[in-house]
Parts: C-alpha cells; structure tokens; sequence
C-alpha cells in the first residue's frame, strides 16, 4: 500500500514537471531568436512563445546552441523542445510537432541598389561571390547548386554567428561579396534595424518556403492538450491585433499570409 | 401593341444598362503540361458558360508563359504588358512564388485586382488565391503508403520534389505528417528536384544509380506527375518493380500505370478544370462587388486500384464522398469538401 502511495505521488511530481518546464534549444537567428544584449530584443517567437508557455504556467528557459547540435538534444528529454523548419523536420520521422506554425522560412537575396543585377533564377548566381550562412540542409543544398553552377568552384563564403545577416551586408558594403543569400526576415529585420538603404532585399524561390513549428521528440504528457491550446493562442493573438504589434517591431508580416491550412 | 412594343423596348434598354463587359487578363504557366492546360480549358469554360447564361460579357486576354526559366521571364514581360492593357482584373497561374512579385506590386498600385491559381506571389496583395488542397493530396499518399507496409519496418523514401513553389511543398509537408500521424517509421535517403520529364528521367537515372540493388528504395514520392511519369518509367524499364510509388495530379498515363500495377499505387488527382473554372467563378463574383475568400482549396481525389472507378477525371466536377479502404482502425472518409479560408 505505501509502496503504491509512494510510486503515485511519484508519478504526479513527474507529471507535474513536465507541465511545469520547458526548455527551449535554438540558435541565434534574429528575428526569430535574438541575442537579447547585442540587439535589445528577444526575438518575436520568443515574445511569442512566452506569452504562451506564462498563461499555461509554464516557465520556459531558453538554450543556445549551434543550430546543428538542437536535434540530437530533443532526444534526451522529454522537456526539450526546439522551434524548426519543416525541412529539417521531415527526415526526423521520429520529430513531432504542433499543428499550428509559428512562421515561415523562406530565401533572399541582398544587393547593392547601385547594382543592376536581376535574379530570376539560381542560374543568374553563376559567377558571382556569394555570402551565406551556413548550417541546415537548405544552405546545404545551395552551396552544392552553387558549386555545380561554377564548375566545382567554390564561390562561396560562409558567414557563421548570431550576426551572420548584418555581416553579410557589411561584405557587400565593402565589396567582398556580390550578393548576400540569407532569410528573408533576417535581412529584413537588419536593414530596418540598421536604417540601411544602400541595399535591396528581393525575395527569391532558392530555397522552399518551409513553415517553422514548436517541435518534440519525446512527447509530453499533456502534449495534445498543449498543441490544441497552442492553435486556439495564436487565433486569438491574431484576432487581438498583438501579434502584429510584435511583429511590427521586427519589421516582419504576418506569416498567415503563406500558410494554406 | 404600342404599350407591349414599349414595354419590350423598355425592358431591352434596362437589360442594356445593366450589363457590363468586363476585360480579364490571364497569364497562363504551360502549354505542355496537362493538367494545366486542363486548368485553362475549365477557365475558358467557364467564360463562355457566363456569357450564355448571364447579362454581362466576359473578355479574356491570355497569355502563355511556357516552361522552365524562360517560361518564368516570359511570364513577367507577359504580366507587365496585361498591366499596360489596365484590364478590369488579372488572372495568373505564376510560374515563380518571388519572381512575379514586382509584377503584382505593380498590378497593386494600378489598383488592378489580381487572382493567382495553383501558387501564390510573396510580394503584393491579391484579391483570391485558389488551388488544390495540396496538403491533403501529400497526405492521401502518405496514409495510403502506411497502410502497406508494418509500422515498424523503417521505410526507405526517396521525395521527387520542387522548393521553389509553394503547392509542391504542401504536398511534401502532407506526405510527411501522414506517415508520421499512421506511426510509420522512415527515413528520407535522397531528395531531388523534378517537376517536368526531362528533370524527372535525370532523377530516375540517379535513383537507379545510387540505388542499384533490389530492395534499397521501398518509396517514391513524386510531388507531380509531370516528373513523377518519367521516374516512374526509368524504374519501371530497369525491372525496379519492387518499389511503390505515391504520386500527386491524376494524368491519365499515370492512372493506367496504377490500373497496370506497373510501381504507382496512388496518384492524388487535382481537379484542374475545376481549379480553373473556380479563378474565373470568383473573378466575377468579385468584378460584380461581391465578397470572396481569400483562400479557395479545392479537393483532392485519391485515385487507387480501390476507387479508380469513382473518378472522374481532370475535366470532371469532384464527386460525393467515401469511405477510404486503406484506413483499417477506424471509419475515414474522403473529405471533398471546398476549403474556404477568410482571414
């Protein structure tokens, strides 16, 4: 009888700290997840993802880690979870995630405004130096489209940390780099950040346009309950105009534009 | 008689007033692939079908990009020179999810209503956006393909697939979750890009070669038949019988090989006339001040050795629904129902 008493309250504590804590694993890659004493800001989905987790009760702590180390920690606990592009999903078969995306993921490119350059496909890249970030499948994929275009040359030049976007720019600036392929609200958070207006931001099919979810491998108990709560917060934040407002402040649209679901 | 002649003019002249000709542009994508030529018949269609039926006129102006890069350069020139013509709305079935995107701000600050069917544009605002439900055309095929096999057996895929354009990713996005929400293990072991039969054939020659031996690849999925066919042919030759392929559109040769048993064993067919037939629906629907989605998803219909008999082909309307025979746990039924999004 103890022994069963024992093992029951056991089970709530267990049960209760799942629901309890959370603990976030992502990389920098503002505006997604800002490093907060660099540009003063958090990151939407983190505002976002606070403002979720403080109304169910749950503290969520934040990790940051090189974006290639965030799946293999999912594995290890049942509390760890990471936001990620579809992309990167899709080979995991045992990833799960919500239903409802937090964002979406997609490609351009950044050039001088003095340059008369027009893209219209991967193919017009021949030739040109290119800065990028690397990490992930997709600019993995690029870099080899890239170097097969050139000839097995690498034109390339990987541009790695949390300012990867704002340094890219800064290659243009000077010259060392022709174009600059990164995300789409990246650039377009730095260049509103930074007031620049020597560069042009042009939206690009390079790479899919893959929607970003809150993702598990090793579900929750109360995984469900959280994933229909999760869809019924972001109607509601939308309907309440406050997502713009957050969205505002990273100078990004609203994602529901490009989701079909 | 006097008062009946007048009576008869009168109504003449009032029916007269109250209709109108509106002037539509359409920026068409291929001329060769199919389904979207059966996507443009269904438009045309549907033109003429308002004209008979109702007091207006509808005019259309078409434009045909054609394929691959070039299609994608032809079609911006194309959309500049439909915006120039000032048309009452345009219709585009984009070529490029970005590309076209200085075209509709363009378009936007013309204030010319612009639809776009099977993709959309990133930049700009459009009045509708109506394609299939590409989603649940991946989806069919990855709970068809689970139904086939033990949820433990780790499934070795291959996705045929195209990133740049928003209704190939949803395919691959559904096919995913499918097998993930049936519990089926798997593991991607190569992607590549096809959409048309040249790329396609170029991706059946590197599976064969990467894959040499009986039993290294147990799925294809193809997000269009318009590769997927010439994969499927190329596999098919090298006597690779062994492998199952799920495929999204519904060409007809890609329905004979699921008759045949020859690799495909589920092909989601798009309805293309009916995607063409609801852009123009809803172009006079909104030229005539009425409010309309801005999201228009049409069904999608799994065709299998089970319900080949059921469908009705790319210039067919969708059809009532079924139960679905691969879903053994539990009652599924297709849904044929149109997706209306407001927001």
């Amino acid at each position: 009888m103890i022994k069963q008493i024992i093992l029951t309250i056991l089970c709530f504590i267990s049960v209760n700290s799942f629901g309890k804590e959370f603990l976030l694993h992502t990389d920098y890659n503002c505006p997604y997840f800002c490093n907060e004493k660099k540009m003063q800001k958090k990151g939407y989905i983190l505002e976002v993802l606070n403002l979720f987790f403080d109304k169910k009760g749950i503290k969520l702590k934040v990790k940051y880690l090189p974006y290639q180390r965030i799946i293999p920690e999912l594995n290890i606990s049942n509390k760890n979870i990471s936001v990620l592009p579809l992309i990167d999903i899709n080979n995991h078969s045992k990833l799960k995630t919500f239903k409802t995306s937090i964002g979406i993921n997609f490609s351009a490119i950044a050039l001088k405004s003095t340059d008369q350059f027009s893209y219209i496909g991967i193919e017009d890249l021949k030739g040109k130096t290119i800065a990028l970030k690397p990490g992930g499948l997709e600019a993995q994929q690029v870099t080899n489209k890239l170097k097969l275009l050139n000839s097995g040359i690498n034109r390339t030049i990987s541009i790695t940390g949390s300012d990867s976007s704002q340094r890219m720019l800064k290659m243009l600036s000077l010259g060392r780099a022709d174009i600059a392929v990164s995300d789409y609200n990246s650039l377009r958070f730095i260049v509103g950040t930074h007031k620049i207006d020597n560069v042009i931001i042009k939206p690009v099919a390079i790479t899919r346009f893959t929607p970003m979810f809150i993702t598990f491998q090793k579900m929750p108990i109360q995984f469900k309950k959280l994933d229909k709560d999760f869809t019924q917060f972001i109607k509601d934040l939308r309907a309440s105009g406050q997502l713009q407002k957050i969205l505002d402040k990273y100078n990004i649209e609203d994602w529901k534009k490009f989701v079909v679901r | 008689m006097k008062a009946v002649i007048l009576g008869l003019l009168c109504y003449l002249f009032a029916f007269s007033v109250n209709a109108k000709e509106f002037v539509i542009g359409v920026s068409y994508w291929s001329a060769t692939i199919e389904g979207q030529v059966a996507m443009s018949k269904g438009l045309e269609e549907q033109a003429v079908k308002i004209n008979k039926t109702s007091n207006d006129r509808i005019k259309l102006i078409t434009k045909t990009a054609g394929d691959g890069s070039n299609g994608v350069r032809n079609q911006i020139k194309q959309m500049n020179e439909l915006i120039k013509l000032n048309p009452d709305l345009i219709i585009i079935q984009p070529t490029d999810t970005a590309a076209l995107g200085p075209s509709l701000l363009k378009a936007n600050a013309k204030k010319i209503p612009v639809i776009t069917y099977d993709q959309f544009i990133v930049q700009g605002q459009t009045v509708s956006y109506i394609t299939s439900n590409n989603y649940q055309a991946g989806h069919l095929g990855g709970e068809y393909i689970a139904g086939k096999f033990d949820n433990k057996f780790v499934l070795k895929i291959i996705l045929v697939e195209f990133p740049s354009i928003s209704s190939t990713n949803e395919r691959v996005h559904g096919f995913i979750d499918a097998l993930k929400e049936s519990g089926q293990a798997y593991k991607v072991i190569e992607t590549f890009n096809a959409v048309e039969p040249i790329a396609g054939a170029k991706a059946g020659k590197k599976v064969l070669k990467h894959y040499p031996a009986k039993g290294s690849v147990d799925v294809v999925f193809t997000v269009n038949d318009g590769g997927g066919l010439a994969v499927v042919d190329v596999l098919s030759k090298a006597g690779r019988n062994e492998i199952l392929v799920a495929t999204v559109d519904g060409d007809p040769s890609s329905v004979k090989n699921i008759k045949d048993g020859n690799l495909t064993v589920i092909d989601s067919a798009q309805f293309c006339a009916e995607i063409g037939r609801e852009s123009l629906n809803t172009a006079y629907s909104f030229l005539k001040g009425n409010k309309v989605a801005k999201k228009i998803l049409i069904p999608t219909f799994p065709i299998t050795k089970e319900t080949i008999k059921k469908y009705p082909g790319w210039m067919g309307k969708v059809p009532g629904t079924f139960l679905k025979p691969w879903i053994k746990n539990r009652k599924s039924f297709w849904n044929n129902k149109y997706k209306r999004i407001n927001d």
